[in-house]
């Protein structure tokens, strides 16, 4: 094998056969080309003639060379000559082991298109190939590794991708290894993914001892990075999420910076955070703060730049779920918004939470973060016994007061409150209503903006005690406590001393409300539905697949029983991914599933550690330089038959003319013609020559037909009526033809109608912008086509109308210059009537002409007549008066696109009859 | 060229029209014994009165006019005039050799010479002569009829070109008549005189017309051909045509001089014309010289 830069020649004792191209270079030059032959009558004539002299008779030099190289690419052809060969045990059998699980979905291309080049050269060499893949495919016991042709495993590697969980080495190589008992001579080639696994040392040294083992990794590991487990930070707040991102470690890790994003349902980046790594260091955090708004739509995290499984984290419900639930006595919620009590909290959160009206009961049946008790009246037994539970749990409760609480006997207030309420500010009194003091600053309300504007005229009063001034979330300027709290287990209860309407204060209509229930709403927990609310069997929703995408489960994904939810086995029967039924979806991640990782640092001494990129791909360039020989052989015959006569090129010197071929053939690049010079259609010169209608051809005899013969006896109407005397209509393809020559193209729909394509949409909306008009006519009535019905029909002149930039339309009015540019119409009738005409919208282009009229008349059937003048069609109900109509119709028709709103400047004609007549 | 029967004679008689109807000089013909539509300017059988003469013994009783001989004292003879019609006889060379042509813009020789000898036959036709063509014969000799005919089996020989020389004068062609050949004549020169030699033995006058392409005239031609010939001449390889081009001439010329003395000596016309002429001029310089008084 001899190699020649990146070529290398398969048979190179072949080129030997280049010695012999001198010879061939004097035997051409020594035969003289061909005599060109020729039939000629006066030959007696010439007989015993002879020219002294024979130059000419000589082989080109440029022919010569041309024969040449013909000869030298094939004989470099035969040689198999092949771009980027691999140096490989070329008879051996080839074991590829291909690492498939979570990370090697970073650079997967890069790995299959590795896989794939080194399995094209075992093609090539006829090498049986053992493939071996890492990842577990299904959830049974793995098949035997067995040696197959190397084309059956290339079909293998084509269609796989990478899987969502984690190798196992051991069980699916080392074992298999074992048992397949390889004997060497084999050669391995192990595309790894960079993560180690106990089982690799004793892999590699088998392998090797095969015979060779050549390793492709990623070249530069920075990854792969994995993500999770999430949760909200413990030390900032409920909008303050960590993600813990990791990396496996080595001996020397170097510091980088990594960013996870946060993403919602359709994938756009609501927030990113940077994950830095120090040197050495393979566990950290990112850390997000989002707003509650935003970090309700937060759907996942993941790595940029990092396709796979593991540096994708799903977050389900819990983390969005905030439901509200606004405690109403009526069962059919808010009746008479501004004066129920509820609609003003509801109001306030429907934009941040999923608000739920009902009774305490009904409310409690679903989970839900923040139950509102907006009415102010006391909680009854029943009532507390349904709260408790849900308050230990984490529940947070919001009372608003009102004149019927009774601070003594309610077990769910944050303070004793005393007897009845407090008034300022009535009419009987000199107080004034008080405003709000700023917030204190411990109080979750810290940092609101306490504005001037609420006035706090009724309260409910606090008893004093020593932990009030704790509890107090926020207070008049008096210092009289306006929002208490106080915790009841994992939960809050959070008392108003207000009511929820307007009544007592201004702070429902106030939007300092709203904020201080969003801060109330950040308090509560997202609804993490409890172990034992789950359903028993949770089934696959949605499952990631290698790449880190949401994908439909494949039909072998399982359901995950509900005690296994918290550690489910991730693999191919319950990938990563979101289970559960509709109502609750728990996401599975693959993150924390995955123990801690090492990178595969160390191999054995000899085998060689590349790159992907080292195996480019393997090209033979022998169809090619044969394609070249062929070409330069055809290019050699067409010249010799110019030389030998047989080929005649006229109007062209023979010499400049076989130049011109030898260049043609040696640059074939397609001239690019000049659009000036290009000949006008002849179906558009006739157009532009004469005035005339048109009709779209639709394909369809029949319909093309009626619209020819209705355009022709318009025509003649026109001519008889009229001063229009336009030439036989013309019916056009706008595919292929120009639409300008036409003031006005008649487009009979069928139900089989054909929308155009984007070129012929394009060429249409251009004339159509330009002043053009085209009157759509989808006759839908019955019997008016072949076949499909008016359904079709409309759906036909949809599917047209949707390619093309139709303006707003209306309904034609009474007052349209259509009805009147010619003869007054009251109705338009064509062959049917009654059915709507539309137009454009007054538009200020194109001279306030519109440019569509759509209608379903069938105007062309009633206007059609035979070449005896007997009408073809009959036109219902109205007969030959209606076909007078229509006609009277077409004229006004063209009138219209010929003289545009000339008809329209009624305004000035009391001017102009003024001046007239005086 | 596919030669269509009809559009063969539509070229012909359009190119005839536009010449007066060819009278052949009468008095050339004076011993064919047809009778046909020219008076001859003698006695003889027909239907015109001629002259009265003195009878003689020799003639026939029934041949007396005796009113004229009752008016006066000898015995009057009534004569008419010698009616006959000129025969022609066409040959249009139709053999491989003639359906060469040097361009797609110029016709083939063949088809020339075809164009050219129906044109004459028109001509002829209806100016009352019989025309026949010699080496296709026909059953009409006058009339629409025969020029239908001389077209048709004019258009069988050009789709099926035979090498064939000059046909023998046929048996039935009177003497005198007048014999037109068409062709290139680029054979042997021996074998023209022969034909005309026999033609002239049967008292015909004949005319020539040499029908040539251009290219066959001047050897345009460059560079190594090699050349054929249509009827088994053989091959020839010429490695610069151009140098040979004026011997060639030379030789074109110096056969022309042979084959039209030959012409001379028999006391015919020669002709030449090239195919990228219009086929008029022949037809006029042949009319001209079929016209022309020969005593």
């Amino acid at each position: 094998m001899v190699s020649l830069g990146a070529i290398t020649f398969t048979f190179p004792w072949v080129l030997m056969a280049l010695a012999v191209l001198p010879l061939v270079w004097l035997l051409l030059r020594v035969t003289p080309p061909s005599a060109r032959r020729l039939s000629f009558p006066a030959i007696l004539l010439l007989f015993g003639l002879t020219s002294p002299e024979k130059s000419s008779a000589r082989t080109p030099w440029w022919l010569m060379l041309l024969r040449l190289s013909c000869i030298a690419l094939i004989i470099a052809a035969l040689a198999d000559p092949v771009l980027n060969l691999r140096q490989s045990m070329r008879q051996s059998p080839l074991i590829l082991l291909l690492d498939d699980g979570w990370a090697a979905a970073s650079g997967w291309t890069q790995r299959k298109n590795a896989a794939i080049r080194i399995l094209e050269g075992a093609m090539r060499d006829n090498r049986p190939v053992m493939l071996v893949t890492t990842a577990p495919e299904t959830a049974g016991a793995a098949d035997a590794l067995t040696f197959t042709p190397a084309a059956d495993a290339l079909t293998n590697v084509r269609g796989m991708d990478a899987k969502p969980w984690s190798t196992d080495r051991k069980a699916l190589v080392l074992d298999r290894l074992t048992a397949a008992g390889l004997q060497p001579p084999a050669e391995a080639i192990w595309i790894a993914d960079g993560v180690a696994s106990t089982a690799d040392t004793e892999i590699a040294s088998r392998l090797q001892k095969l015979g060779r083992l050549t390793v492709l990794t990623e070249s530069i590991v920075t990854g792969p990075f994995v993500l999770g487990p999430a949760d909200r930070a413990s030390d900032g707040g409920d909008n303050v999420i960590d993600v813990t991102v990791r990396r496996p470690s080595a001996s020397a890790l170097p510091s980088t910076i990594t960013g996870v994003l946060a993403l919602d349902q359709a994938g756009r980046t609501l927030a990113r955070a940077d994950a830095s790594f120090d040197e050495g260091q393979a566990v950290t955090t990112a850390r997000f703060n989002v707003p509650t708004e935003l970090g309700n739509r937060m759907a996942r995290l993941a790595v940029p730049d990092e396709s796979g499984a593991g540096g994708v984290y799903l977050l389900d419900d819990r983390w969005t779920r905030r439901p509200v639930g606004v405690v109403s006595d009526n069962p059919d919620g808010i009746v008479t918004p501004l004066l129920e009590d509820g609609f003003y909290v509801s109001q306030a959160l429907s934009p941040y939470a999923e608000v739920r009206g009902g009774t305490l009961a009904q409310l409690l049946q679903r989970d839900l973060a923040l139950i509102i008790l907006s009415s102010g009246r006391r909680i009854n037994d029943p009532e507390v016994t349904l709260l408790e539970p849900w308050l230990e749990n984490g529940g947070v409760l919001v009372r608003f007061s009102g004149p019927t609480l009774d601070g003594n006997v309610d077990p769910l207030l944050p303070v004793r409150l005393r007897g009845g309420g407090r008034t300022f500010g009535g009419t009987m009194s000199w107080t004034e209503p008080v405003g709000l003091a700023p917030f204190p600053e411990d109080s979750p309300f810290a940092g609101l903006t306490a504005p001037d504007d609420v006035l706090v005229s009724t309260q409910v009063l606090a008893e004093p005690s020593s932990g009030l001034a704790a509890r107090t979330w926020a207070r008049l300027n008096d210092g009289t406590p306006l929002v208490t709290a106080d915790r009841r287990g994992d939960g809050w209860v959070i008392l108003f001393h207000v009511t929820a309407t307007p009544d007592w204060s201004t702070l429902p209509l106030s939007g300092v409300l709203v904020d201080m229930l969003r801060r109330v709403l950040d308090l509560s927990r997202g609804v993490d539905e409890a172990a034992s609310t789950l359903p028993p069997s949770l089934p696959p929703q949605d499952v990631l697949n290698g790449a880190g995408q949401l994908v439909a489960p494949a039909p072998t994904v399982l359901a995950i029983s509900r005690d296994d939810i918290g550690d489910p086995n991730i693999g191919p029967v319950h990938p990563p991914g979101y289970y559960g039924v509709s109502a609750t979806k728990i996401a599975v991640n693959l993150g924390p599933a995955i123990g801690p990782m090492d990178a595969q640092a160390t191999w054995p001494a000899g085998a060689s550690v590349t790159g992907f990129d080292s195996v480019a791909a393997e090209r033979s360039l022998k169809p090619w330089l044969l394609f070249a020989a062929l070409a330069l052989f055809i290019a050699d015959f067409l010249i010799s038959l110019v030389l030998r006569g047989h080929l005649f090129l006229p109007e062209m010197k023979r010499a400049s003319a076989t130049a011109a071929i030898a260049l043609g053939i040696a640059l074939t690049l397609p001239g690019e013609g000049l659009a000036a010079n290009e000949p006008v259609p002849p179906p558009t010169m006739d157009a532009v020559l004469e005035t005339r209608l048109a009709y779209v051809k639709t394909g369809r005899d029949s319909t093309d037909r009626v619209s020819s013969q209705g355009l022709a006896t318009l025509t003649q109407v026109l001519a008889a009526r009229t001063s229009a005397e336009m030439a036989p209509p013309a019916g056009i393809d706008p595919e292929v033809d120009d639409l300008f020559p036409y003031p006005v193209v008649y487009w009979r729909i069928g139900a089989d109608q054909i929308p155009p394509s984007e070129q012929a949409a394009g060429r249409i909306n251009d004339y159509l912008s330009r002043g053009g008009m085209i009157l759509f006519d989808a006759p839908s009535q019955v019997g008016a086509n072949e076949d499909g019905d008016g359904q079709q029909v409309g759906q036909a002149l949809n599917a047209v109308l949707t390619r093309l930039n139709v303006p707003p339309l209306v309904q034609i009015s009474d007052e349209h210059v259509l009805r009147r540019s010619f003869y007054l119409l009251p109705d338009l009738p064509g062959r049917y009537t009654g059915a709507p005409l539309y137009v454009e919208r007054t538009s200020a282009s194109n001279d306030g002409v519109s440019s569509i009229i759509i209608g379903s008349h069938d105007w062309a059937a009633a206007w059609a007549r035979d070449a005896r003048g007997l009408p073809l069609y009959p036109a219902v109900p109205g007969g030959e008066r209606q076909r007078e109509w229509s006609y009277r119709f077409g004229v006004n028709l063209v009138m219209y696109a010929l003289t545009g709103n000339y008809k329209a400047d009624q305004v000035h004609l009391p001017a102009i009859m003024q001046r007239l007549t005086q | 060229m596919p030669v269509n029967a009809h559009s063969l004679q539509h070229t012909a008689e359009v190119t005839a029209s536009t010449l007066p109807p060819l009278l052949i000089d009468a008095n050339r013909v004076a011993a064919t014994v047809s009778l046909g539509s020219h008076g001859r300017r003698r006695a003889g059988p027909g239907d015109t009165f001629w002259q009265f003469r003195q009878y003689t013994q020799s003639d026939p009783a029934h041949t007396i006019d005796w009113r004229q001989s009752a008016k006066t004292g000898p015995v009057y003879v009534r004569e008419r005039e010698w009616d006959a019609a000129q025969t022609a006889a066409v040959w249009c060379d139709c053999s491989p050799s003639m359906s060469f042509r040097s361009s797609k813009k110029l016709p083939e020789k063949a088809e020339r010479a075809a164009t050219l000898g129906l044109a004459l036959a028109s001509l002829m036709l209806q100016g009352g002569e019989r025309v026949r063509l010699l080496g296709a014969e026909t059953n009409a000799v006058s009339g629409r009829l025969a020029m239908m005919e001389m077209a048709h089996a004019l258009e069988r020989t050009l789709a099926n070109p035979q090498p064939a020389g000059i046909p023998p004068p046929p048996v039935s062609l009177p003497k005198h008549a007048a014999i037109v050949l068409i062709s290139d004549f680029l054979f042997p020169p021996g074998k023209l005189e022969a034909a005309i030699a026999a033609f002239a033995g049967s008292g015909a006058r004949g005319h020539l017309i040499q029908v040539l392409d251009p290219a066959e005239e001047s050897l345009p031609y460059k560079g190594r051909i090699r050349f054929q010939g249509y009827e088994d001449e053989g091959q020839l390889l010429i490695e610069r045509t151009e140098d040979i081009r004026t011997a060639y001439i030379g030789r074109m010329i110096e056969h022309r001089e042979r084959l039209s003395t030959a012409a001379m000596r028999a006391g015919w016309t020669f002709g030449v014309h090239h195919t990228d002429r219009p086929p008029h001029t022949a037809l006029v310089a042949l009319h001209n010289r079929l016209a022309e008084p020969v005593w």
